[in-house]
């Protein structure tokens, strides 16, 4: 492997030394991309639009309260009796866990364990739960995004293996775009082992360029914007 | 990266007999280009992204070797490991060699072009590894013991009544094949289920970010996250050219990944993967919960580990061929970050699809990556298979000049004595008659008045002798009743 290592970068260095690119100007890296676009002013919109675009379903909710009756109005309606939850504090609404228990709905944490047999019993234990619950931890309004990091308490296969995505989003989480997010957590990637931007529900068109949803993904996605 | 037994002219004429192909290419390739074309006019800053996202490829490639150091140091100090294969063989081997020390049996596969490249499913299946293919369109192929046809969408070349015949030696019902939907339903639970029970989980990567030692891996299925979440082991396979700088890099190529492909912003999930899962090492999960009591024993004992993810990364960065474009007249093809649209937008490849390049790289981009990374010889009909129209650097989201490359690849054809006597007779002909005008209108006179009585509605369907070759799979234009000469002095200059 060493040599792998030994033989690729030697190659690599002696060829950069042979001779100069193709005529593409300048090898200097050009900086950062300075958009000229002006940021619209209500992103709450905009990230509405492209989210509906994508057909995914958005709740615009007034406070904590109303988006918890709206959360269990969606597990209702899918008849889950058992949610894929992230941990009460990272799901952006103080209090949903609680009403969630109080439902009578069983939260099931996204723990995976580590050795063999028993991550294979844990994901056939799990893997019928009908609805996934996440917070986010921004909103991107051009794309239509939800940007999700992992963590303690904040698994990815809530958003991943039921048919059923419902995430929840504070309005102050809305940035512009995946560049403004990147500007606000510049140490993303030290937070958690994975940042996974959702836009939209799970599609194929594989098969005659027919859209299809929900191939492997949650085919339905439910974002509930507080505030 | 499997030759055809079949040469290629064999091939393209296979390909333009077969109507239904011709069918699928034309409904295939017509909507992908609409998708992107609508995706860019709405995209403002189109041209400026793609100047900056074109500089930054420059920079990446002209100081590979550095940002490949870097991205090395970054992965092992969020704990994954990195492999480096010069060759095919040796990427199969390392791959092959992770799977035994981690005791995988069954693997589950996300779409990777390089496992394509280094025909990766044969070693594994040879080192008792099962390997599924998780992308609809990549089990298709493997359930059909095909090869996929377009980089982007493998199965371009199939149609829904090919697919039901094979989903029912699968074990479909006629319900499970009586539309897309239910057929990708029936996928879904099938592939689900190799999904769960899993040791290892194998990938391709859009894009390595240098500064992170981050992963980015592209997909609309979510087989892609799946892939990379669910089993205990992640073995991620690299182009050694994949590399941007920075996250902002990355951010400028994904704005044009999406919408150069398809036509989409983003493709629905846009996975980074920054090493494996935190804080939780070995068997230690073990104990981890089975239901919402043991979630609490299992935050308990796991501190702050991460939730889920996959125990060990290993990302091999394959070279096989890459590094000697670099500094060459090809290094150009190196900026490709791998969006299909070339091949959408390509007459060529319209016409005969993606099989009858004979390579996993079809299109304008294989005609120049596939002789690159593997020589000329056994390749050299591929640089010809275009008009040098130039519609793939005009589509191309980082304005890479497939054109030049094609015609610097039959120079050198030339040069190695690999264009066909024949051709290379008519270009020394042509090159005569060029320099002497009155033999060269005399030969003008008389190869008008000669295809005029060979036309019909001026076009040649066969040319007679050796000449035939040309319209075995094209027509040929009647010249002009007047030479280009003729009406230059008629207005009078």
């Amino acid at each position: 492997m060493t040599d792998g290592r030994f033989n690729v970068l030697s190659t690599i260095d002696r060829q950069l030394r042979r001779g100069t690119l193709p005529p593409s100007g300048s090898l200097q890296h050009p900086g950062g991309f300075a958009s000229r676009q002006a940021a619209p002013v209500d992103l709450v919109a905009q990230i509405t639009r492209e989210l509906e675009a994508l057909a995914v379903t958005v709740h615009h909710e007034a406070d904590d309260r109303a988006a918890t009756a709206r959360v269990l109005a969606l597990f209702d309606e899918r008849g889950a009796s058992r949610v894929l939850a992230w941990d009460p504090e990272w799901l952006n609404c103080p209090g949903l866990s609680n009403a969630i228990d109080a439902h009578g709905i069983g939260r099931e944490p996204c723990w995976l364990p580590a050795g063999a047999s028993e991550r294979r019993a844990r994901l056939a234990a799990i893997d019928d739960v009908r609805v996934g619950l996440t917070g986010a931890l921004a909103g991107l309004a051009d794309t239509g995004s939800l940007a999700l990091v992992s963590g303690p308490g904040r698994g990815r296969i809530a958003s991943l293996l039921p048919p059923v995505h419902v995430a929840v989003l504070r309005a102050d989480q809305i940035v512009p775009s995946f560049g403004a997010f990147l500007a606000a957590h510049p140490h993303v990637a030290d937070e958690g082992s994975n940042l996974v931007l959702i836009t939209g529900p799970s599609r194929t068109a594989d098969i005659e360029m027919t859209l299809t949803r929900g191939v492997h993904g949650p085919g339905h996605v439910h974002v509930v914007i507080i505030g | 990266m499997t030759s055809s037994p079949l040469n290629f002219y064999t091939r393209v004429d296979r390909a333009l007999r077969d109507p239904a192909l011709g069918a699928a290419m034309e409904r295939a390739t017509k909507k992908l280009v609409s998708g992107r074309e609508a995706g860019m006019a709405a995209f403002p800053e189109a041209d400026a992204v793609r100047d900056h996202a074109r500089r930054i490829r420059a920079h990446t490639i002209g100081k590979l070797g550095h940002y490949l150091r870097q991205f090395e140091t970054a992965v092992h100090a969020r704990g994954g490991h990195v492999h480096w294969a010069e060759t095919a063989e040796q990427a199969v081997a390392i791959v092959a060699e992770i799977a035994s020390q981690h005791g995988v049996r069954t693997a589950v596969k996300s779409k990777s072009m390089v496992s394509e490249e280094i025909d990766l499913n044969a070693a594994l299946a040879r080192a008792g590894v099962d390997v599924l293919e998780t992308d609809l369109g990549e089990f298709i192929v493997q359930v059909d013991k095909d090869h996929p046809s377009h980089i982007v969408a493998p199965i371009i070349h199939k149609n829904r009544h090919d697919i039901a015949k094979s989903f029912r030696g699968l074990g479909a019902t006629d319900d499970d094949v009586i539309d897309v939907p239910q057929m990708t339903a029936f996928a879904r639970r099938l592939l689900r289920a190799g999904f769960l029970k899993a040791d290892m989980g194998i990938s391709g990567g859009n894009f390595g970010v240098a500064e992170t030692g981050s992963l980015c891996i592209c997909t609309n299925e979510g087989n892609g996250r799946l892939t990379t979440t669910l089993p205990r082991v992640h073995v991620a396979l690299m182009g050694i050219e994949r590399l941007v700088p920075t996250l902002s890099d990355l951010d400028v190529m994904l704005q044009l990944l999406g919408r150069s492909a398809t036509g989409q912003k983003l493709t629905v999930y846009t996975n980074i993967i920054s090493g494996p899962r935190r804080g939780a090492q070995g068997a230690t999960g073990a104990t981890g919960a089975t239901g919402a009591q043991g979630a609490q024993g299992a935050q308990g004992a796991q501190g702050a580990a991460e939730s889920d993810g996959p125990e060990h990364l290993h990302i091999v960065l394959v070279d096989n061929g890459r590094s000697g474009l670099l500094g060459g007249e090809l290094a150009e093809i190196l900026y490709c970050i791998r969006c299909g649209a070339c091949l959408n937008a390509c007459p060529v490849y319209q016409q005969v699809g993606g099989h009858a390049y004979g390579s996993v790289y079809p299109g304008p981009v294989g005609a120049v990556l596939t002789p690159g990374l593997r020589g000329l010889a056994g390749w050299e009909e591929l640089p010809q298979a275009s008009s040098l129209c130039g519609a793939c650097r005009e589509i191309c989201p980082v304005r890479i000049d497939i054109p030049r490359m094609l015609l610097s690849l039959r120079a050198e054809s030339t040069r190695l004595r690999l264009t066909p006597a024949w051709a290379t007779f008519g270009l020394w002909l042509l090159g005569r008659l060029a320099v002497r005008p009155r033999a060269f209108r005399g030969a003008q006179r008389l190869a008008a008045r000669a295809t005029r009585l060979l036309a019909r509605d001026g076009w040649i369907r066969k040319l007679p002798g050796h000449l035939s070759a040309w319209t075995r799979q094209r027509d040929f234009p009647a010249f002009a009743s007047e030479t280009f000469m003729q009406r230059w002095e008629r207005r009078g200059r």
